[in-house]
């Protein structure tokens, strides 16, 4: 049982022995509530840090949450947990690479860079409908597959250099559920060019993947970029850094939407970073469900070595729906704020959210943190939305004035987007 | 008067919640559509040890939902919050204990960080003392990377097909960065979870035939998740890296700290009776 309810049974017992006992009438004493004043406060200008809406835009593609329903909480908080702004950027490692090969390239043999003894290769069926009908190719038996080193261009096959196979059945129980098989390369193997090419020919026009993976590799491809995009941004910048190696790269780069379409993105150099130019059409998903992904190629040679990397990240493209007004009114009784009322600028209805931190001074004169409120209700225009500090939290809190308003944050959850965050919103 | 008002309290206290105030205990199943997560996911033996440990061994609730949509939908947490909802309101539960594993950690982590986007989950939120998360897939797996890899017609075709779901997808590496840093508390530098989330961490996979410690779970299990470690850290149970397990909340143990033999859990023996886990979850809640 909580501590809480054992206190709160314990002063329901007492108060039944107690009306049980005393059967002389109580005397109230209630103090009289003072009146509610309301303040109002300018938004504190947004800092490094902060995510900020300039012009609004419309959307129109249905809503993740679409509740009309207002729903408002409040938590205490603990008075030291620190306030982080919101990451802005997303980082990811490779150390693999894959591409996609028809099974006419595969019962030719296609040519896949290896850069180490021990990697994995692994070779998934995936569908295709460029016939206009739904074609899904056939998974490959991993003992159909040969692969064989090519040395000065021409192919040593008196030896496959598979050290291990996985059927697709093993790859399932594990989690890799797309009818995969993968090949461990012999110990033998050394970093070069292989030919991997399968026995059984396949219809020329199946598709497959193949995906080269060489775990601890001291060549990994790291992508940073950021994870949210403005449906007006027309660039997308990253940086990209091989490990161990300062080869000037050309990458390549790809969109991929959450509703599964494909862009080929033109990529230039911008100092030490890059950026991508986002389509003109289609530069937006058609669904708010998932996240979109940069995919970036490099092909490239270490030490002589042919080296092959692909590497991505994921971020929201989101529609700058809505933007908080630059005032909010504080409401107060007996010196302390109750509620804060925000009024929103509306270009699209949706589901918003607003949350924040209130913070209190204590008797040394530091702030801490009282209670964290958050609000949620449908707005069809511009409208108000508050938030309100439960009185008990913050009598809990022992904190007093001044107050300040942390960490408010405006949230789309029909597009499931954080529109805007400001780490220091508003002293009271 | 006098009498009437004694009555009155009398009745009060009858019919207050605190009086039938109680604890429950939840098995909340992963990645999956389940109708029968009972015998499909967790087993009987599981499930009855581990309940013996709980303060009402028979408020327990196992959980069938599917968790094959993304975490927030109303198939995933809002089939969640509907059969959370029910048993707190029909058990008058107030001191909730939930049990997950894998993906169904970051779904019942939604709700607890989200509290605005149903009216039901505020109730659950307040009625949930505790989360002991195993093996969840916090941080995301490079497996789900794996599987959706592809080409343009991977996410038109490869779901019809039956290569993956939207759960699959969202625990991609990246995309559960995403989620981390916007819509769920518990990782570092995000507001802390309301409730406290306990992690079991599974390390290793044993997979030696002469070894009866790898026939827990399933022989199979094991060789395959042998496999798949080429795609995760040395630190893994097959399916999931060690830092993706304690990305959210904190570390309860790691397996062979504590399990029999100190022998690690792979992904599939982390929600069956294998080295004592049953018992050390029964110890604990």
């Amino acid at each position: 049982m909580k501590p809480s309810i054992k206190m709160a049974s314990v002063f329901a017992l007492s108060a039944l022995l107690s009306a049980c006992q005393n059967d002389d009438s109580q005397t109230e004493n209630t103090p009289q509530a003072s009146a509610v004043t309301v303040t109002q406060v300018t938004l504190l200008a947004p800092t490094s840090g902060d995510l900020t809406i300039d012009t609004l835009a419309t959307t129109e593609l249905p809503a993740v949450n679409g509740n009309r329903g207002g729903v408002s909480f409040s938590a205490p908080m603990g008075a030291a947990a620190q306030i982080q702004a919101p990451n802005q950027l997303d980082q990811s490692c490779s150390d693999q690479y894959w591409r996609t090969v028809s099974g006419a390239e595969l019962n030719k043999g296609i040519m896949l860079a290896v850069s180490q003894s021990d990697s994995v290769i692994r070779v998934a069926p995936r569908g295709d409908a460029s016939s206009g009908t739904l074609q899904h190719s056939p998974a490959i038996s991993p003992d159909q597959l040969r692969l064989y080193k090519v040395d000065k261009q021409s192919v040593d096959k008196s030896a496959s250099m598979i050290q291990s196979m996985s059927d697709p059945q093993a790859m399932a129980t594990a989690g890799i559920v797309d009818d995969s098989s993968a090949l461990r390369l012999s110990k033998q193997a050394t970093p070069g060019v292989y030919q991997l090419q399968v026995v059984q020919p396949l219809g020329a026009n199946d598709s497959y993947l193949v995906n080269v993976k060489e775990k601890g590799s001291p060549y990994q491809l790291a992508l940073s970029a950021p994870n949210r995009l403005n449906s007006q941004a027309p660039k997308l910048a990253f940086e990209l850094k091989l490990s161990n190696s300062d080869i000037a790269l050309s990458p390549t780069a790809t969109l991929k939407q959450s509703d599964g379409r494909y862009h080929r993105l033109a990529v230039v150099k911008q100092g030490d970073n890059w950026q991508a130019q986002l389509p003109d059409e289609l530069a937006m998903p058609s669904s708010n469900l998932g996240l979109s992904e940069i995919q970036v190629d490099v092909e490239t040679r270490v030490n002589g070595l042919p080296l092959i990397r692909t590497v991505k990240t994921a971020f929201k493209q989101y529609v700058p729906a809505a933007k908080l007004a630059d005032q909010a009114s504080i409401h107060w009784q007996n010196a302390k704020p109750t509620q804060a009322v925000f009024e929103l600028q509306v270009a699209s209805p949706g589901r918003y959210q607003v949350s924040a931190v209130l913070v209190g001074t204590d008797a040394q004169g530091k702030q801490a943190n009282i209670l964290r409120a958050e609000t949620a209700q449908w707005l069809d225009a511009d409208g108000q939305v508050s938030l309100s500090f439960d009185a008990e939290q913050l009598k809990a809190s022992g904190l007093g004035a001044p107050y300040a308003i942390k960490a408010l944050e405006l949230k789309d959850q029909s597009q499931m987007a954080r529109l805007s965050y400001l780490g220091e919103a508003a002293s009271l | 008067m006098k009498i009437y008002k004694k009555l009155m309290m009398l009745g009060l206290f009858a019919v207050s919640p605190l009086t039938y105030a109680a604890s429950g205990l939840v098995f909340i199943h992963g990645t999956g559509h389940q109708t029968d997560a009972l015998s499909d996911y967790w087993t009987r033996e599981f499930v009855d040890s581990v309940r013996q440990g709980a303060a009402s061994p028979d408020n327990y609730l196992v959980i069938n939902c599917d968790f094959d949509q993304y975490m927030w939908d109303d198939a995933a947490a809002g089939c969640l919050a509907g059969q959370l909802t029910q048993f707190i309101e029909s058990k008058n539960i107030n001191d909730l204990t939930l049990l997950t594993h894998s993906n169904g950690g970051n779904v019942v982590r939604w709700i607890l960080s989200n509290p605005t986007w149903d009216s039901r989950y505020p109730k659950i939120i307040n009625a949930t003392s505790k989360v002991i998360a195993l093996a969840p897939s916090s941080g995301g797996t490079p497996l789900a990377d794996a599987v959706t890899q592809g080409n343009v017609f991977e996410t038109s075709l490869g779901w019809l097909l039956g290569y993956g779901s939207d759960a699959v997808k969202q625990q991609q590496v990246s995309w559960m960065s995403s989620y981390n840093n916007s819509w769920l508390y518990g990782t570092s530098g995000r507001p802390a979870l309301p409730s406290p989330f306990e992690v079991v961490v599974g390390s290793d996979v044993d997979s030696a035939f002469w070894d009866g410690d790898s026939y827990c779970a399933g022989y199979q299990y094991q060789v395959a998740l042998e496999t798949t470690q080429n795609w995760l850290d040395d630190c893994s149970d097959g399916f999931l890296e060690c830092q993706s397990q304690s990305a959210a909340g904190t570390v309860w143990f790691k397996d062979i700290q504590r399990t029999a033999g100190k022998e690690p859990l792979s992904h599939q023996q982390s929600r069956r009776a294998c080295f004592n886990l049953d018992i050390l979850i029964r110890d604990h809640i």
